[in-house]
């Protein structure tokens, strides 16, 4: 398999792309640029230069700092609301001409790496429901500021794609804050805290028709010129999306171990047990993880039994897949639709 | 905040003026003790005085504006200070008995500070009760700066959380009802990308002060979030607080905002729900049950907008 994919401290962020516009916020918010930066790796003459780049992990401390400082808890909000305009313009373009909920979805989906690349996404549909879900592609340390921002800017893509919010649910795998005042203005009043993932689940029952600003030329031209950047500055997937996409094409054709990934991804079990540690996870962790995906993506969207969905995941018997459910998600498979999908 | 330290150089000056002053005058005229006659302990005792005075002085320095209740309080600070000085240093040095020097300044510079000191915290008490008045419907009973929101100057959404709670209280003791209102500004979003983020803070904050202005002293106005605001009705019936709401909106409406990048006025439309008590018993869910119905109230105003 191909093994070409970005780690946690491969410096792919461009300082003076998305760092700087959170910066510029926070000052607007009365935030001091010296605590932002502590242990970012930035200095202030690093905003402007064009060529400065950061790692994922410096990315993720500018992030925490910012969430510290923020008592209002909108700052990754408001940033979120702005990142559409920050990232790569012909996506945008895509972005705004796609034909409709599903299509829009689809394009963040297949260019995450030039929309946000600490993230991707999983998408699954029925005629009901699209089940959008926010992965990390690299590490799960406070990965929900990262799904905060994403989550806030979809929305924001739908608003200027005329989607019709109302229908949205946000999952979000994090308890209630004390102050959810900031969550409820960005992403609207129906959030399910705790949930088993951190996704949102966009009804569809309106069937929305394609979208009036919709032009496909102009859109198939877009993609192109995200292709080719993607091909010319050889955008990789990070590290725990390659292993995800590993185990997702494996896990419901034969036992997946710590081994074969290993060898797959051309390292010895050790190291990559190492590189596991080093990107916040563990093999069993991503196993799991994935597990949980697939078995939610089975039952929710393309509706399945639970006896089909065990078999699929090549688990036992169904006592130990809803066993198993219960430790990925905390809830047992016949209360997820019921919770979920009738939030 | 930018610090106001930079408006009061003289006075710093004359501090570090007065203070080495004393200083030399104590060295010139005086003898200084042998360390067997210190008493360590009064020096630590005394000198911990000045550096409380000094953190004071500081403070003040920094967070006041000039005017005549800085004066004061600067000025009877710089005499406590001087004095507390020449205290530290009567434990270090032996002046001559007929020289009178440290005696005026510790028996008489003192109560001139006293004097002084006590008459800015009286003028202070005086500007402070102004200053609320300027807060009305902006706070009530319970101050905490941490909970200000930095572009609008009203509190945020936990202060109003705080302050449902207490009238639910009396809702529940004494049946006075309560309303709360929710604005938010339509398309507030696009009216950022068109005219730059600086502009959208710009709006807020006066759309916060015209909320402000068409409020009753007992109201209470906070910024949610994002472009959502709350007031609060205390002891108002629903019918009341929504003729209160509509005269708030009208307000808004007739608001024309000057974008600093645009050649024509922008007028304010916005989007409200109105609550009262009897959607929820506690602060949660009457918030809870305001946002939806703004979410709703939202939709169909995008609908009949685009049909």
């Amino acid at each position: 398999m191909n093994t070409g994919h970005f780690s946690i401290d491969d410096k792919i962020y461009l300082t003076h792309q998305m760092p700087a516009v959170l910066i510029e916020l926070a000052n607007r918010q009365g935030i001091a640029s010296a605590p932002l930066l502590r242990g970012t790796g930035i200095f202030s003459e690093d905003i402007n230069n064009i060529h400065h780049k950061i790692s994922s992990r410096r990315w993720q401390r500018l992030l925490d700092n910012a969430a510290k400082q923020d008592k209002s808890h909108e700052l990754l909000l408001r940033f979120g609301r702005q990142l559409p305009y920050i990232t790569h313009s012909s996506l945008l373009q895509a972005l705004l001409n796609a034909e409709g909920t599903r299509n829009l979805l689809e394009i963040l989906k297949d260019y995450s790496q030039l929309y946000y690349p600490h993230v991707y996404f999983h998408l699954a549909s029925n005629s009901d429901f699209h089940f959008f879900l926010f992965n990390n592609a690299v590490s799960h340390e406070n990965a929900h500021l990262h799904h905060h921002i994403l989550m806030s800017s979809v929305s924001m893509l739908f608003k200027a794609c005329d989607i019709t919010k109302t229908g949205i649910t946000f999952l979000l795998n994090t308890s209630a804050p004390s102050d959810s005042a900031a969550l409820q203005t960005y992403l609207g009043s129906r959030i399910y805290y705790d949930a088993p993932v951190n996704a949102m689940l966009i009804s569809d029952a309106d069937k929305q028709p394609s979208l009036a600003r919709s032009c496909n030329t102009t859109k198939q031209q877009a993609l192109i010129e995200c292709q080719r950047t993607i091909d010319t500055e050889t955008l990789k997937k990070g590290f725990l999306e390659s292993l995800h996409s590993y185990l997702i094409q494996r896990i419901t054709r034969e036992d997946t171990g710590l081994n074969s990934c290993a060898e797959s991804f051309q390292v010895s079990p050790a190291t990559f047990k190492r590189r596991l540690k080093c990107h916040d996870s563990s093999f069993q962790y991503e196993l799991d993880n994935t597990r949980k995906l697939l078995a939610l993506s089975m039952l929710l969207i393309q509706g399945m039994s639970i006896e089909e969905t065990a078999r699929q995941l090549r688990i036992s018997d169904n006592a130990n897949f809803r066993r198993s459910f219960k430790r990925w998600t905390g809830i047992l498979p016949s209360a997820a639709k019921d919770q979920l999908l009738h939030f | 905040m930018k610090s106001h330290l930079s408006l009061h150089i003289g006075k710093v000056g004359l501090l570090l003026l007065a203070l080495s002053l004393v200083f030399t005058i104590n060295i010139g005229l005086g003898d200084t003790k042998s360390y067997q006659n210190i008493t360590w302990i009064d020096i630590f005792g005394e000198g911990s005085t000045l550096g409380l005075m000094l953190m004071f002085l500081g403070f003040v320095l920094i967070s006041r504006p000039r005017g005549s209740v800085t004066n004061f309080l600067v000025y009877g600070l710089i005499g406590f200070c001087i004095a507390t000085f020449q205290d530290i240093l009567d434990e270090i040095v032996q002046l001559p008995a007929t020289l009178l020097f440290d005696d005026i300044i510790e028996s008489m510079l003192t109560p001139l500070a006293v004097v002084t000191l006590g008459y800015g915290f009286f003028q202070w008490n005086r500007e402070q009760l102004a200053i609320n008045k300027k807060l009305q419907c902006k706070e009530r009973f319970y101050r905490e700066h941490s909970a200000l929101d930095y572009i609008t100057d009203l509190y945020t959404a936990p202060y109003m959380k705080q302050q449902i709670e207490r009238e639910l209280v009396l809702y529940q003791s004494d049946q006075q009802p309560l309303s709360i209102l929710m604005i938010d500004i339509a398309d507030f979003g696009d009216f950022n990308r068109r005219y730059g983020q600086e502009d959208g803070d710009r709006l807020l904050a006066q759309v916060a002060k015209i909320i402000t202005l068409n409020l009753r002293r007992k109201d209470l106005a906070c910024r949610y979030a994002g472009d959502r605001f709350i007031v609060l009705f205390p002891a108002t019936h629903w019918v009341d607080a929504e003729i209160y709401s509509r005269e708030i909106v009208n307000a808004l409406k007739n608001f024309a905002f000057k974008p600093s990048n645009a050649a024509r006025s922008r007028f304010v439309d916005c989007n409200m729900s109105l609550i009262d008590h009897s959607f929820g018993d506690n602060a949660e869910a009457l918030l809870n049950s305001v946002n939806h119905r703004l979410e709703l109230t939202k939709h169909d105003n995008d609908k009949s907008k685009a049909a």
